[in-house]
C-alpha cells in the first residue's frame, strides 16, 4: 500500500468513503467503549440482540421482529465504529496490519459460521431421524434461520476483532 | 512442496521506539509520514506486528537510516551496551 492511499485527513470532499474512513480511523469519541472488557460487553449485547431477533421470528410476531431488528442493526453499526471499521472498510482505507488482522478474523468468522450452521442443521436432521422431533417447517422458522445467519454474517468479523484485539 | 513453517527468526525486532523518542516524534507524526494508522506504530514498537518490506523501507527512509539499523531478526542489544561497549566487543 502506498502512503498516498492511507493518509488520515487526506480525503477530498468528493470522496465520501474516504471521509467516512477518516472519521472511523481517527475517532476518539468512542474511546470509552474501546477498553477490551467494554468491547466484550458490547459483543455480548450484540449477540443478545441477534438472539432477540431470532426469538421474535420464532414467536411469529412481525412487529416484534421489526422492533428487535432496530437494536440488532444498531449494535452492528456501533460495533463497526468501536473497531474503527477494520472489518468493513475497503482495502484502500486500512493499512497493512489492519488488512492482515481483517483477513485472519474473516477466515475465523467464515469457519465459525459454516460450522455453527452445519452443527444446527445436522443436529436437526439427527433429531428428526430419531423421531424425537416433528419437523413441520413454517415460514417463521425460515425467517429465524435467515435472520440469525444474516446478522451473524454481518457482525461476526467485527465481533471477533472486538473480542480478541488487544487495542483498537 | 514442503509445508511452510514459521521459524523463530520470522519475528522482526526493531528500534522504532528508541528512534522516535530520540527525535521526539509522535506516533501520529510517524504514522502520517509512512502511511499507516497510529496504532500500527504502537503494534510495531511492541513487536506485536512485523512490517512488510515496503513499510520497513519507508520507515528507514523516514529516519534516513539503513533498514538493517532499525530492523533485525535478532534482538538488538540495549542502547547502553552499544554506547558503552568495551573496545573489541561487538554489540
Amino acid at each position: 500500500m502506498s502512503p498516498e492511499t492511507f493518509l488520515p485527513g487526506a480525503s477530498t470532499p468528493a470522496d465520501p468513503v474516504a471521509l467516512h474512513a477518516d472519521a472511523l480511523l481517527q475517532d476518539r469519541r468512542l474511546d470509552w467503549l474501546r477498553p477490551r472488557a467494554r468491547r466484550r460487553a458490547f459483543v455480548l449485547a450484540t449477540l443478545a440482540s441477534i438472539v432477540g431477533v431470532t426469538t421474535a421470528c420464532l414467536l411469529d410476531r412481525s412487529w416484534l421482529v421489526v422492533v428487535m431488528l432496530v437494536p440488532a442493526f444498531g449494535a452492528w453499526w456501533g460495533l463497526q465504529r468501536v473497531v474503527r471499521g477494520i472489518a468493513d472498510l475497503p482495502d484502500a482505507y486500512v493499512d497493512e496490519r489492519m488488512r492482515q488482522v481483517r483477513n485472519g478474523y474473516y477466515r475465523k468468522a467464515y469457519v465459525l459460521l459454516a460450522g455453527l450452521t452445519a452443527v444446527v442443521l445436522l443436529g436437526l436432521y439427527l433429531a428428526v431421524d430419531a423421531r424425537r422431533v416433528q419437523l413441520a417447517l413454517q415460514a417463521r422458522h425460515l425467517h429465524a434461520l435467515f435472520w440469525a445467519v444474516e446478522l451473524l454474517a454481518l457482525t461476526l468479523p467485527s465481533m471477533l476483532v472486538a473480542w480478541n484485539e488487544p487495542e483498537v | 512442496m514442503a509445508r511452510p513453517t514459521k521459524a523463530p527468526s520470522d519475528h522482526v525486532h526493531n528500534r522504532i521506539a528508541v528512534l522516535r523518542a530520540e527525535r521526539r516524534i509522535s506516533r501520529q507524526d510517524l504514522a502520517d509520514a509512512v502511511g499507516v494508522h497510529y496504532q500500527t506504530i504502537g503494534y510495531l514498537e511492541r513487536e506485536e506486528y512485523s512490517p512488510t518490506l515496503a513499510l520497513a523501507l519507508r520507515i528507514a527512509e523516514y529516519f534516513t537510516l539503513p533498514v538493517e539499523a532499525i530492523f533485525s531478526t535478532q534482538p538488538f542489544a540495549p542502547m547502553s551496551t552499544v554506547l558503552y561497549k568495551t573496545p573489541g566487543e561487538h554489540a
